[in-house]
């Protein structure tokens, strides 16, 4: 089920009502519920991938128990190792498998031999790099005693399959989710209003923005030889506010959803192209995967600690693994890499929390420095999107030759509507930069006028949505 | 919590009205097919896909074919080529359509090979399961206003913007014109050549499909039983008609087997030319020419 759809849009109602109404009596009548719930919503999409979701969480669950029951250091290190292996190991399979199987015969064959290499006619299990992910931060935060290991099997099911987020995130804490299943939800209207309000926002930035961006993409993407130069620009330019728009909407929406049940979700994103720098794009965009990967995977290997060029390697490695987490492709490695290359030098000069403030904090328009740095930072991000869009490699490059050796003032080939759409989100992004969504209101008082909002809102979907598309991060 | 539910029920009911006043009052230009899902129940119908819906006038009709005995006005229930194919969803949702209280009716069945062809040849067993997902064959309720059955399993066909910015418009008796439309040269031979390529892309994909020729027949004869069916065969240029004849070369012996069969009349006006904006959709004043023409014949077969 996707939520941009009408069976999300009676799914929804139906559980919030048995939700407050009906099982609210006793939490884990209500916490089964939601787990019901979530594997129903899952399950729209293909009920036979439920089996993985249910195998990997009693893989954690159960690993979680035995990593704390376990009398010697060794034995705790084995049960977090199994459970490693047994969740990339699933990873491997449906997500990298044929990806390092061609590669290895690329390899051979470019040094002339050819080899038959085994690959596997396996559809990708949407969301698996995220619920993934996500159980696997439980087993490792048990096992660095950071957290106590759950006995309630309904609470962890739950909390690995919960609906709002099961396929594109935000990747939760243990930490943070977990505990929010032991305790009895109030529902607060305030809490449920706002959430109301970041799914309205969430799903304009997907229907509206995303969704427009993605038609003039598509067809510049699919053949870029048919476009001018200046069409190219505009297509690299939408594809930035699509991936934005798309990703972001969807963590709106989930964290809204999850506000109507009384949860609270971990903010996902925060305006990250008004980033002054790199380094303060990476700390606002898709921030439970890059603070995942910041706890688990670059500071183990020593993070910003160590001499030069074992920070060099830490932040190559972990944007490289961070570039490969969506997809199995080199062009999303090489995407990695390329942030890595943009963010080393603010990094080796000490410059990489330079900007951890809210730009123009207090002042309403930023400075005319912010304001080339916050280009600047887009610029570069847009470049390395292409690298994230094209098919392979070679093409990114083609791509980008032709971005700059054709740049002449021809008029473009591709429809301009979106920037009018890019340009409201931008508005409204920028007038809620210091809150957690872009929709708060909080300056709002007067009722009349956040009805005008909403509905103005609900009609700039209803007239200029694109036809639907799928959320691009299902595929990650 | 009541507060909440209170606000929520307050904002669907705005919504939902605002819908309604604008689907009331535009629902012709929003989407290209609702209104066919608005009207009551019909009688004298006009079938076919999308040379149909934007040839055949039931105005011009009605008017050639005052004086004569038939149950007036005529209603075009025509779709497009992805939705109107003759099969069982498709006869279903004509049954729901049409009113059964006259046997005087006049029924116009368009044909082209297209619309009875075989679009997945691979599969081995062929069926309307391709377009479940759209109207007709996906509505239950033919006929309510505002059907809010059709809204909410069809929203994604709905254009609110074309309030603004008009491309169509399907009249209340079911015939779409198109509107505000490019008409130079340059437009109309990219439109043609467009659409001549995917002509041939169908003529490679595709295939003739007796399960369609079955069920165009079963059509015939449910619609016989309600007054007088014709079978006609729109006209298009001849760069369409050579590529239909070499896909389906005995496709107008086949009609006149089915039509003689039944023992009605097949009108062929393939050969023919009216002025059309693509090459094989007729434009407002070929459509008006040739539904006065089809209106005669009819006339004479009386």
């Amino acid at each position: 089920m996707i939520f941009n759809s009408f069976e999300f849009f009676v799914f929804l109602p139906i559980v919030f009502i048995l939700y407050w109404f009906v099982f609210n009596k006793k939490l884990k009548w209500q916490n089964l519920l939601v787990l019901v719930a979530s594997y129903i919503f899952y399950g729209w999409w293909d009920w036979r991938f439920l089996s993985l979701i249910i195998f990997s969480s009693f893989i954690d669950y159960h690993s979680g128990l035995q990593i704390v029951r376990a009398k010697t250091f060794k034995m705790r290190k084995s049960w977090l190792t199994f459970s490693m292996l047994v969740n990339l190991g699933f990873l491997g399979i449906f997500k990298y498998f044929n990806f390092f199987a061609t590669s290895l015969k690329d390899a051979f064959l470019s040094i002339g031999y050819e080899i038959d290499v085994l690959t596997l006619n396996v559809i990708l299990p949407v969301g698996i790099s995220f619920y993934t992910f996500q159980t696997m931060s439980y087993t490792i935060d048990v096992y660095r005693n950071k957290l106590k290991p759950t006995s309630d099997p309904i609470a962890f099911f739950t909390f690995v399959g919960f609906f709002p987020q099961l396929v594109a995130g935000p990747i939760e804490r243990a930490t943070n989710l977990l505990p929010q299943f032991y305790k009895a939800r109030k529902f607060n209207y305030n809490k449920a209003v706002d959430g109301l309000r970041q799914i309205l926002w969430g799903i304009f930035k997907k229907v509206v923005v995303a969704d427009n961006c993605a038609k003039a993409v598509n067809l510049v993407y699919g053949n870029p030889d048919d476009y001018n130069a200046s069409s190219l620009w505009i297509a690299a330019i939408f594809f930035a506010f699509q991936i934005y728009g798309d990703f972001s909407g969807y963590s709106d929406i989930a964290i809204g959803t999850s506000r109507l049940f009384g949860f609270d979700l971990k903010q996902n994103f925060a305006n990250p192209y008004f980033s002054r720098d790199i380094a303060e794009f990476w700390r606002r965009w898709h921030i439970s995967l890059s603070t995942w990967f910041r706890d688990y995977v670059y500071i183990p290997l020593g993070g910003s600690k160590g001499n030069k060029w074992s920070r060099i390697r830490n932040t190559l490695i972990i944007f490289a693994v961070s570039g490969f987490w969506h997809g199995a492709n080199w062009t999303f490695i090489f995407w990695g890499i390329l942030n890595a290359i943009y963010f080393l030098p603010l990094l080796l000069m000490n410059r990489n929390r330079k900007n951890t403030n809210v730009v123009a904090e207090d002042s309403f328009f930023p400075s005319g420095k912010e304001l080339l740095q916050i280009v600047f930072t887009f610029f570069m991000t847009l470049i390395a999107w292409v690298f994230f869009r094209a098919n392979t490699i070679t093409d990114a490059f083609v791509y980008i030759k032709r971005l700059f050796l054709e740049m002449t003032f021809q008029l473009p080939q591709v429809g301009l509507k979106p920037f009018a759409f890019i340009g409201l989100m931008l508005v409204v992004e920028w007038l809620n930069r210091r809150n957690k969504h872009g929709l708060v209101l909080v300056n709002v008082r007067i009722p009349v006028l956040r009805w005008f909002i909403y509905f103005f809102i609900i009609f700039v979907i209803l007239f200029y949505a694109a036809p639907a598309q799928e959320f691009i991060y299902f595929q990650f | 919590m009541k507060k909440f539910l209170r606000k929520i029920v307050l904002a669907f009911i705005l919504l939902i009205s605002l819908m309604t006043l604008l689907l009331n009052n535009y629902g012709g230009y929003i989407d290209p097919f609702y209104e066919k899902f608005t009207t009551p129940k019909q009688f004298s119908m006009i079938l076919g896909g999308s040379r149909a819906l934007q040839g055949i006038s039931p105005k011009v009709l009605d008017s050639c074919l005052k004086k004569s005995n038939y149950k007036l006005p005529t209603y075009n229930f025509s779709f497009t080529i992805a939705q109107a194919v003759y099969g069982p969803s498709f006869l279903s949702a004509l049954k729901r359509k049409l009113d059964t209280n006259a046997t005087n009716q006049l029924f116009i069945v368009t044909v082209n090979p297209w619309v009875l062809s075989n679009r997945t040849p691979k599969s081995k067993v062929e069926s309307d399961s391709i377009y479940k997902n759209t109207p007709p064959h996906n509505m239950n309720f033919m006929s309510l206003e505002p059907n809010v059955e059709y809204l909410v399993k069809n929203f994604r066909y709905f254009n609110f913007e074309s309030i603004f910015k008009k491309n169509y418009f399907l009249h209340k008796n079911g015939l779409s014109e198109a509107i505000n439309f490019q008409n130079d040269k340059h437009v109309y031979l990219e439109r043609k050549k467009n659409q001549i390529d995917a002509f041939k892309n169908w003529s490679l994909d595709w295939d003739i499909s007796k399960y369609r020729l079955n069920w165009l027949n079963k059509t015939i004869k449910y619609l016989q039983k309600y007054g007088k069916v014709i079978v006609v065969r729109m006209p298009i240029d001849k760069e369409f008609l050579e590529i239909e004849n070499k896909f389906w070369n005995h496709f107008d012996i086949d009609m006149e087997t089915i039509t003689k069969n039944a023992e009605i009349d097949y009108f062929n006006f393939s050969k023919n030319w009216w002025s059309t904006y693509d090459g094989h959709h007729l434009d407002k004043n070929g459509g008006k020419m040739f539904t006065t023409k089809l209106s005669e014949l009819i006339k004479l077969s009386e």
